[in-house]
C-alpha cells in the first residue's frame, strides 16, 4: 500500500501547511487505498515509517515561492532543495542509513514540497497569501498522488 | 589585515547557530564566537493563553526534545494548581522520562555527537555521519540502535499517546494508568535497555577510551574549563532527571548552594552582550565578570558533565560504578568539555537501569494517577534535567489559569556563557598561520556540538545535509570568498 507522509509543525506558521493538506485529504485518499500519516516527525525518525513501504509520497514546507508545488524523487535533489528546509534535512540521510542498514528502501520516493515564505515565525496562522491558496494547493498535492499530472 | 570566518550554520546543531572566527595579519585566530538566535519569542507566545495547554504547546518548541519541555510544564502546572499527584502518577512520569532520556542520548552518542569520535575528528567530511559510525562499528551495531530507539519510541507512544508531543501529563497526574500487559512489556524494554547501554559504553571504551589519540584530545587544555556546575539530585545527592533540588558545585567540587526550583531567581541571573541574541544566565551572588572561567566567575554549565561533577553519585549500581571509573580517570569535577560524551553514555545507563527499577515496582499498577486541582492558580515553576541540561518552566497567571507572563530557562541558554568560551578556546588553539582546514573547522564545532545544544528554531540539521558556508571578510566587511 502506498503511503504518504504529510509533516510539519502547527506553531510555526507556515510550516503546518503539511499537516492542513494531509487532513483536508487523509479521508479521500484512505478510501482510495493509500496509507496515510500526519506526523510532526523529523529525520531518522521517519525511518520507522517508511521502512518496507515500496511508494511514499512525503508532502512538507519547502522555503521557496508561496504555492508552488516542487516534485523531487531523487536523493540528490533532496540534498539541494531542502538542505535550508526548516525540519527535515534529515529525509535524504534517513534514505542513506536505510541503504547502510540493507533495510528495504522505497523503490519510489517522492517529495512534495509546498513553497511557503515563513516556517520560522511562532504562530498558529499562516501568511495570508498561503491561506488564501489552500484550496488549490490541496487538489494539487491530490493530482499529483494520484498520478493525473 | 584581519580575516572574519563564518561558520553558519553550524552541522549536526539542533537550530541555527554560526561561529564567527577574527584571525589577525598572521592569520592566527585572535576571537571566536558562538552566536545564536532569539528564544523568547515563544514566550510571547504563550501570554493569553490556558496554562493547562501549555505541556501541548510547548512540547511542539522542538521535535528532538518535546518530551523534556512536556514534563518542566506539567510540573509547572502541578505546582500552579497546588496538587500534588500521586504516588503511581509521580513514577510512571519518571519511567516515561527515562524512556525519552535513553533514547535522546543515543540519538546524540550514535548520531550527532559521535561520528566525532567514532568515525574520527579529522576524518574527512563526508564520512563523519551515522552512515560512517556504521561502517566502523558494524551494520549489525547499526541494526541494534535504530531496533533500541524504534521500541522506546514505541513503547512511548502506548505510554502517552504520541512520542514525540506526548498526551500524557495533567496537572496533578496523568492522563492514563498503565496496564499489566504494558508493565510486562516494559520489564522487557528494561532489560534490553540496560543491555544496549553496557553495550554503547562498551563501544565507547573500545573506540575512544583506548584510543591515546581521542584521550589526549578529550584531556586536551584547548578543551577545558573550570566553571561552576549544575543539576538535580535527590535527597542523597545522587543525579535525578525528574525531579529533587538544584545543586551547585564550583570548581573544585565543594557544594556552592543547593536550591528548590522555586528560589531560582535568587540564584541565576541573565546578562546581555551586544554580540548575541541569547542571554547569558550565570550565579547572581558571584556576579557576571566576562567570558572567563574561575572561581571568580559566575558562569557556570548544565547538560550531562556537569551533572555528573554536581551529584555525588549515581542511584544505580551499573551507572555508579561507570561513574566512579570517569572520575577516577579524569578527576573530580572534571572540566573537560569533551568529557560531555562520556557523561552521556553513563546516564544512558543510568535511565535504563532507572526504567528497569520503575518498571519493576508494583507502585505503578495503581490505577489511582490523578489527583484533581481545587486550587486557584497564581504561580507554578517546574524543574526537569532535559538532555541538554537543566531545564525549568515558570508560569504567572490570573485566576481563571490564563497566563500572563512566562519564563521558560533552557538547557542551551544556561550553557551559553561555557559554550562561548568553549568556541573561543578551541579556536585560538587551533587556528593558527591562516591555516583553516574542514578538519581544523570541525574541531572548533566539536567544543560546542559536545554541549547537544538546542537552538528551538525548528531548523534541524544533520550530518553532511547541511553545507557549512565560511565567509572571509577583511577589516573592511568586505566579503573575500566563501568556502563551502
Amino acid at each position: 500500500m502506498p503511503l504518504i507522509l504529510f509533516l510539519g509543525n502547527p506553531i510555526y506558521s507556515d510550516d503546518r501547511i503539511g499537516l492542513i493538506v494531509g487532513e483536508k485529504l487523509k479521508e479521500r485518499l484512505e478510501a482510495e487505498g493509500f496509507e496515510v500519516k500526519i506526523l510532526e516527525k523529523m529525520g531518522y525518525t521517519l525511518i520507522d515509517y517508511i521502512a518496507g513501504h515500496e511508494t511514499v509520497f512525503v508532502v512538507d514546507s519547502i522555503l521557496g515561492k508561496v504555492g508552488e508545488i516542487v516534485l523531487i524523487d531523487n536523493l540528490e535533489d533532496l540534498k539541494i532543495r531542502f538542505s535550508k528546509s526548516p525540519h527535515y534535512a534529515g529525509l535524504s540521510e534517513a534514505i542513506e542509513l536505510m541503504k547502510a542498514l540493507n533495510l528495504s528502501v522505497p523503490k519510489k520516493l517522492v517529495v512534495i514540497g509546498i513553497g511557503v515564505k515563513d516556517p520560522y515565525t511562532i504562530s498558529e496562522k499562516m501568511s495570508p497569501e498561503l491561506e488564501l491558496m489552500l484550496d488549490s494547493i490541496v487538489e494539487r498535492v491530490y493530482s499529483i498522488i494520484n498520478g493525473l499530472e | 589585515m584581519s580575516k572574519e570566518i563564518v561558520i553558519d550554520p553550524i552541522t549536526r546543531l539542533e537550530g541555527h547557530g554560526k561561529i564567527v572566527i577574527i584571525l589577525d595579519d598572521k592569520g592566527d585566530c585572535v576571537r571566536a564566537f558562538f552566536q545564536v538566535p532569539e528564544f523568547r519569542g515563544f514566550e510571547k507566545f504563550a501570554e493569553g493563553r490556558h496554562a493547562e495547554d501549555m505541556p501541548q504547546i510547548t512540547s511542539r518548541i522542538c521535535g528532538v526534545c518535546p518530551t523534556a519541555h512536556h514534563m518542566a510544564s506539567t510540573k509547572a502546572l502541578d505546582d500552579l494548581y497546588k496538587v500534588d499527584p500521586p504516588v503511581a502518577a509521580k513514577k510512571i512520569r519518571e519511567l516515561f522520562y527515562n524512556l525519552f532520556m535513553l533514547e535522546d542520548h543515543a540519538l546524540h552518542v550514535y548520531i550527532l555527537g559521535g561520528p566525532d569520535f567514532i568515525v574520527g575528528p579529522d576524518a574527512p567530511k563526508e564520512e563523519r555521519n551515522v552512515v560512517g559510525v556504521i561502517k566502523k562499528v558494524g551494520q549489525e551495531v547499526g541494526l541494534k540502535v535504530i531496533g533500541m530507539r524504534k521500541s522506546i519510541r514505541q513503547m512511548m507512544e502506548r505510554i502517552g499517546g504520541k512520542t514525540i508531543h506526548p498526551v500524557f501529563g495533567l496537572p496533578g497526574g496523568i492522563s492514563k494508568p498503565l496496564n499489566e500487559e504494558i508493565v510486562k512489556d516494559l520489564k522487557a524494554l528494561g532489560d534490553q535497555g540496560v543491555e544496549f547501554a553496557q553495550f554503547t559504553l562498551n563501544v565507547f571504551k573500545d573506540i575512544v577510551l583506548k584510543n591515546k589519540k581521542y584521550l589526549d584530545l578529550i584531556t586536551s587544555d584547548a578543551y577545558t574549563h573550570r566553571t561552576y556546575y549544575m543539576g538535580l539530585v535527590d535527597n542523597k545527592n545522587r543525579v535525578n532527571f525528574y525531579d529533587g533540588m538544584l545543586r551547585v558545585v564550583d570548581p573544585n567540587g565543594k557544594e556552592y548552594a543547593k536550591f528548590d526550583v522555586h528560589n531560582y531567581l535568587d540564584y541565576i541571573a541573565e546578562h546581555v552582550e551586544p554580540w548575541s541574541y541569547m542571554t547569558f544566565p550565570y550565579l547572581r551572588k558571584i556576579g557576571w565578570k566576562g567570558l572567563i572561567d574561575g572561581e571568580q566567575s559566575g558562569i557556570y554549565s548544565v547538560a550531562p558533565l556537569a551533572r555528573l561533577n554536581a551529584a555525588e553519585g549515581m542511584a544505580t549500581p551499573l551507572a555508579q560504578e561507570a561513574y566512579e571509573e570517569m572520575f577516577e580517570k579524569l578527576g573530580k569535577p572534571a572540566h573537560q568539555t569533551l568529557a560531555m560524551h562520556w557523561a552521556r553514555v553513563i546516564e544512558m545507563l543510568y535511565a535504563a537501569e532507572r526504567i528497569k527499577e520503575l518498571a519493576n515496582d508494583p507502585d505503578i499498577l495503581d490505577q489511582n494517577v490523578r489527583n484533581l486541582p481545587t486550587e486557584k492558580p497564581s504561580v507554578g515553576i517546574g524543574v526537569v534535567e532535559a538532555p541538554r541540561g537543566t531545564l525549568i518552566h515558570h508560569y504567572e497567571t490570573d485566576e481563571r489559569g490564563v497566563v500572563k507572563r512566562a519564563n521558560l530557562l533552557v538547557a542551551t541558554q544556561h550553557n551559553i556563557g561555557r559554550i562561548s568560551m568553549s568556541v573561543d578556546k578551541a579556536a585560538r588553539s587551533l587556528i593558527k598561520g591562516g591555516v583553516v582546514n574542514d578538519g581544523l573547522l570541525n574541531m572548533v564545532e566539536m567544543a560546542f556540538r559536545a554541549y547537544d545544544p538546542c537552538n528551538a528554531c525548528g531548523t534541524h540539521t544533520l550530518p553532511g545535509s547541511m553545507p557549512v558556508p565560511i565567509y572571509i571578510y577583511n577589516s573592511n566587511g568586505e566579503l573575500l570568498r566563501v568556502i563551502h
